[in-house]
């Protein structure tokens, strides 16, 4: 994957050797991406603690395994991140409630503190430009594992205007984003 | 198969929505490690979908730090095995018309061995005769009862050989026919040791199996041969588990955009075990 940063190149390095100092600076890089999906996706505080914990376990336990040539590292955690909630949530048999976006959006930078290494100046202003209907179900679907029909049901669309709405946000996000991701 | 047209439909964004069966899940994830185009986009809408994830970034609580951070588990009982899905890709499309070319290469001298095997033995026949016959005739008769025994067995041997000769020559004519087309099976993970090919004229619609190097089948379980057919698996049969069967004729087909091969419970199974799956080769 191109544009990886130099810290990215510092964490896959000493994560391929078992070495621990690549999870302090994951910790220190990478944490409040992490442990935000996990908040975005889990119920509770206690939930998206537990399951935060459990995701960088697995980070170190997985990261041998870790091949820089088929994804990048920071893509790779997220999806353990991700995959991780699903997990409980199927654990659980609990699903996160609906919430207006807006707000994450505008909380963002109080909570955005950490030097994020992908370069998102202007990220939000990006984001926010994506129709709010749109955005809502795109995070319906990426971060509940609701199913197109349980959107449809939830926010009482038909089926074609939940999967409509999700492919336009994806795409002008693609369109948004595809300049930081250096593609 | 139409890959560009494929991705157009955006089944790949549905993938990462959730919002595709289970069939078609399989489906992209099988088509992403037969072509490469396919994973490039699934690779780079993954990277967009988590750059987007840290929109929603959040500090954890400072105490989880040092509670993580030294409680790692010692290095010796770390796993192997990934949690995402992305590292059970481990398929990497090799290079089909380099080893078509290493294969013929050693196929022919395999050939004319056979050739020289036959003229061999009718060497040493004759020169065993003709010593024979040099040698007193004293105990004639013991000799002549050996020498009608080693004579039986070398003519049960050439038989053995000219059956096979004749078996290998059909099949010659068979993959030489230039309808034909060669399909090589390359492992599905990079630390795997197997190999297989299927042979398909397109105009006959006959499709051969033949099995070069898969490790023996463990006792309760059967290799399951798959034509994938518009990003769908169709069953083509079970790899025979009789040892001396390395080519096998399948069903007749009309199409198919790759094959592969999954070990499968005796018998085989409707749908195959992705992660079980041991050589895949993409029809060129």
């Amino acid at each position: 994957m191109s544009n990886k940063t130099p810290v990215e190149e510092e964490i896959t390095r000493n994560l391929l050797i078992g070495n621990e100092k690549a999870m302090s600076l994951i910790y220190d890089n990478y944490s409040a991406a992490l442990f935000g999906v996990c908040r975005k996706m889990s119920l509770s505080t206690e939930d998206a603690e537990e399951v935060f914990q459990e995701v960088m376990v697995k980070i170190w336990k997985s990261g041998k395994s870790f091949d820089p040539k088929k994804a990048r590292l920071y893509t790779w955690m997220i999806n353990i991140a991700r995959n991780s909630c699903i997990d409980l949530m199927r654990k659980n048999n609990r699903r996160p409630q609906i919430q207006d976006s807006v707000d994450n959006v505008y909380t963002m930078e109080q909570h955005h503190n950490t030097e994020f290494p992908v370069d998102h100046i202007g990220l939000k202003e990006e984001i926010a430009k994506l129709r709010k209907e749109d955005r809502n179900v795109l995070e319906l679907a990426y971060f509940s594992g609701f199913s197109q029909g349980e959107i449809a049901k939830k926010l009482n669309l038909p089926l074609g205007t939940v999967k409509t709405r999700a492919r336009k946000a994806i795409n002008e996000l693609k369109t948004l984003l595809a300049r930081d991701i250096g593609r | 198969m139409d890959v560009k047209k494929y991705i157009e439909t955006g089944i790949i964004d549905d993938y990462l929505m959730g919002f595709v069966s289970e069939q078609e899940r399989q489906e992209v994830l099988c088509l992403s490690k037969i072509y490469p185009e396919i994973n490039e986009v699934l690779r780079s809408s993954e990277n967009i979908m988590s750059t987007w994830a840290a929109d929603f970034s959040e500090a954890p609580p400072a105490h989880l730090r040092a509670k993580i951070l030294d409680n790692l588990p010692p290095q010796e009982e770390l796993a192997e095995q990934d949690p995402t899905e992305q590292s059970e890709d481990k398929s990497e499309l090799i290079d089909f018309s380099e080893l078509d070319s290493r294969k013929e290469e050693t196929s022919k001298p395999n050939y004319w061995s056979y050739a020289a095997a036959i003229a061999f033995i009718f060497g040493a026949l004759m020169v065993w005769q003709w010593q024979s016959a040099r040698s007193s005739s004293l105990d004639m008769k013991g000799e002549m009862l050996t020498q009608q025994e080693q004579m039986q067995e070398m003519q049960e041997n050439l038989a053995a050989m000219a059956s096979d000769k004749q078996q290998k020559e059909s099949l010659l004519a068979v993959v030489s026919d230039p309808a034909v087309q060669k399909i090589v099976m390359a492992p599905a993970k990079e630390d795997m040791n197997a190999t297989a090919a299927m042979y398909w004229n397109k105009e006959t619609q006959r499709v051969y199996f033949h099995r070069l190097a898969l490790p023996a089948e463990p006792s309760d379980s059967q290799y399951q041969l798959w034509a994938i057919i518009d990003g769908k698996p169709k069953s083509m049969g079970m790899v025979s588990l009789e040892e001396n069967v390395a080519w096998q004729e399948l069903e007749t087909l009309e199409s198919a955009q790759a094959f592969a091969i999954t070990l499968e419970p005796m018998g085989g199974s409707e749908s195959p075990t992705l992660e079980n799956m041991m050589v895949i080769g993409k029809v060129g």
